[in-house]
């Protein structure tokens, strides 16, 4: 609802003739509108506008009498433009789409119209997922998210749809490169990261696991991206979302491989900088995952880092997370103290 | 919805809930919804209805009209039956968002041919909920067969039988339906549960489902879902683990829905939902409670009412989610929200 707009299409151009009420319309004259009955004592009631009363009336006679004509799907756009969350509109149209045989790419233009100009509306989104099963062309639909991320690259909708029809169609090709593009314009945007874990783990994994020049691959382009900005919570995810899924027989290699990288980090990084957080975070992960894995060579000193670590976090970089972190050092100490002894 | 122009000055910051204000700002959008609002809000009116009694049963029990008028508790009864729907045919049942399609000639068009918005129906019941109604003319074998109706294959449910979009929102209407009509006969748990756990991204949140990014708003639908169906320890340990981890990375000044998204009043519902059902550590309340300042600053201390940010604009959702999300935090005088339910605690009270 608040991500609805209320900009209608019709009343933006000033080209446009003059409204004419579907009551005033001759060719409109042998219907019987149907009011609407909210009850003798409606709540939310709605301070309608004429317009708006006037093409529902019309909208109803027609949805009741279900009508099969041209007028009628004209009648359907009046309503879906003055209110494109009216699902039973749109469920509506394309019923009348389809009885009437229409030309479905000219639909496919005017959705693109539409979602212009309300790209975060659900119903709209959904009205073109229709359009290109029925069509059974994805043509358009890389080309036409892309264009729409433009304006908001984390629309959450868009990538919805982009990543439905990439999977419905098996339209992978480009898109890492694509991802890479967004992330160059900004390394922070968590949907472009989530977009790339999407995209390898349809292409480049095994089982959703990941190995050898892939996962060296992503590996050092998510550390190159650490390093340029440490304070970016999406590439710490990322890394961490590799770890956990990198195959078994390279796992204890790309712990190793991370660890160094951290500590590298951490011997530079302020670490009373808020930006750190994320670092040290990580830092308690991997100490964790060796107690876990019972790799670790000094269990005792291993958890006493860790815990260490989450102090300072609590204290100092990350106050506000403070229950957090205290929680976190005793959670370790309950889960690996019996190793440490 | 209800814009306003009017802003706290910068220097000037609210220190405390203008609770007053809020009642009148709820009770307004339960009268009238003003012209400009009406492409918005047509088809959601129930879930306006919502937001708007619901806030007033989070707010004290003074400031609330409806608690204790019973002429006003039928007038509202009443106006959300009307858009109760049934196909008697099908045997389901459901509630449409507005009366776009009833009529006085022929009633609700065609209603054999759907069976309202599931989210509409979860917003309907939790509704009646609060008002103590006990469901009277209400078919729940048909409200479950509705339910059932919409759950696919993989576990998701559609929003409504007419098609539209299936994601997480509608998993957690299906299995609060299910709660508050005490038959679960519409949802198999097994495979809602699954869907949920497919929908956990890398990142440790929940998606609007598989693949799709970690949000703040489908990570709170997902975890109430589980916690509805007794299914919360479908999550592992290390499922657990990265998804608290992940819930407490959003908070900030206020909560965040996505890393490197601004704060926004209406997460500090969502986040706060998911980490009280979660339940990590002690005093959950004192953790949600560093957001409020920034709640509280995003105040139209003239008109009422709550915006996403301190430069916005006030509107009924997040109004809502706001005060919903401070009574998380125990904020004094405010009623005690259900996480699960996202409506305040049911209470005896005569009426």
């Amino acid at each position: 609802m608040s991500e609805t707009s209320s900009s209608c299409a019709s009343d933006s151009a000033d080209s446009n003739p003059p409204w004419v009420f579907y009551r005033d319309r001759p060719d409109w004259a042998d219907v019987q509108p149907l009011p609407q009955d909210d009850g003798p004592d409606p709540v939310v009631r709605i301070a309608y506008s004429d317009k708006f009363r006037d093409v529902y009336d019309y909208f109803r006679a027609i949805y009741a009498s279900k009508e099969v004509s041209q007028r009628a799907l004209s009648l359907t756009m009046d309503a879906v433009e003055l209110n494109p969350a009216n699902y039973t509109a749109w469920h509506h149209r394309r019923f009348l789409l389809k009885e009437l045989n229409a030309d479905l790419n000219q639909e496919m233009d005017y959705i693109r119209f539409v979602i212009n100009g309300n790209p975060k509306n659900y119903q709209v989104w959904q009205h073109r997922r229709v359009l290109v099963e029925w069509l059974k062309d994805p043509s358009k639909e890389m080309r036409f998210t892309e264009i729409i991320l433009s304006i908001d690259p984390k629309n959450y909708h868009v990538w919805q749809h982009r990543q439905w029809a990439m999977a419905a169609f098996n339209l992978f090709e480009g898109e890492l490169e694509f991802v890479e593009r967004l992330l160059e314009e900004d390394i922070r945007n968590n949907s472009a990261w989530n977009q790339r874990f999407f995209v390898i783990t349809h292409t480049d994994s095994h089982n959703g696991q990941f190995s050898g020049d892939v996962l060296n691959r992503e590996l050092t382009f998510t550390m190159n991206a650490i390093r340029k900005v440490l304070g970016n919570e999406s590439a710490w995810n990322y890394l961490r979302g590799l770890i956990d899924n990198t195959a078994e027989s390279e796992l204890t290699e790309v712990r190793k491989k991370c660890s160094l990288f951290c500590h590298e980090l951490f011997e530079h990084c302020d670490r009373k900088s808020n930006s750190s957080s994320n670092l040290l975070g990580a830092m308690v992960d991997l100490y964790c995952d060796q107690l876990e894995a019972s790799e670790s060579g000094s269990p005792k000193e291993d958890l006493a880092k860790a815990q260490e670590l989450c102090r300072i976090l609590a204290k100092e970089v990350d106050p506000i997370r403070k229950q957090y972190w205290e929680f976190m050092s005793r959670d370790l100490l309950v889960r690996f103290e019996s190793q440490s002894q | 919805m209800a814009h306003s122009t009017a802003h706290t000055p910068p220097d000037a910051a609210p220190v405390s809930l203008c609770v007053r204000r809020h009642a009148k700002y709820l009770l307004r959008a339960l009268q009238v919804i003003p012209q400009i609002h009406e492409s918005s809000v047509d088809a959601n009116r129930m879930n306006v209805c919502f937001f708007g009694l619901s806030g007033l049963f989070v707010l004290p029990d003074e400031f609330n009209p409806v608690r204790e008028q019973p002429g006003e508790r039928a007038r509202l009864v009443q106006w959300i039956k009307t858009l109760y729907v049934a196909d008697t045919q099908a045997g389901w049942a459901g509630f449409h968002g507005g009366n776009t399609l009833r009529t006085a000639e022929q009633g609700v068009l065609h209603a054999g041919e759907h069976a309202g918005h599931v989210a509409m129906t979860y917003t309907a019941l939790a509704c009646l909920r609060l008002l103590d109604d006990p469901l009277t003319g209400l078919d729940r074998v048909a409200l479950a067969r509705g339910v059932a109706a919409l759950q696919l294959p993989d576990g998701s449910f559609l929003s409504s039988a007419q098609g539209g979009e299936s994601d997480m929102r509608f998993t957690y209407c299906a299995t609060a339906i299910s709660h508050f009509i005490q038959d679960w006969t519409g949802v198999d748990r097994d495979r809602a549960v699954h869907f949920i756990l497919q929908s956990i991204s890398y990142e440790g949140g929940i998606g609007q489902g598989p693949h799709l990014e970690a949000h703040g708003g489908s990570t709170y639908c997902g975890l109430a879902a589980l916690q509805l169906m007794d299914r919360l320890d479908a999550l592992g340990s290390v499922q657990r683990r990265k998804m608290i981890r992940w819930c407490v990375n959003r908070l900030n000044e206020g909560f965040n829905g996505r890393p490197n998204k601004l704060d926004d009043t209406c997460y500090t519902f969502w986040l706060g939902g998911a980490l009280t059902i979660l339940d990590p550590f002690p005093d959950i309340p004192n953790f949600i409670r560093q957001v409020t300042p920034f709640v509280l600053e995003t105040q139209d201390v003239i008109t009422g009412g709550l915006s996403k940010s301190s430069d916005g604009s006030a509107d009924i959702l997040h109004t809502y989610l706001g005060l919903a999300g401070l009574s998380l935090a125990e904020f004094p005088g405010l009623n005690k929200v259900t996480p699960t339910l996202n409506i305040a605690q049911n209470r005896d009270h005569t009426s």
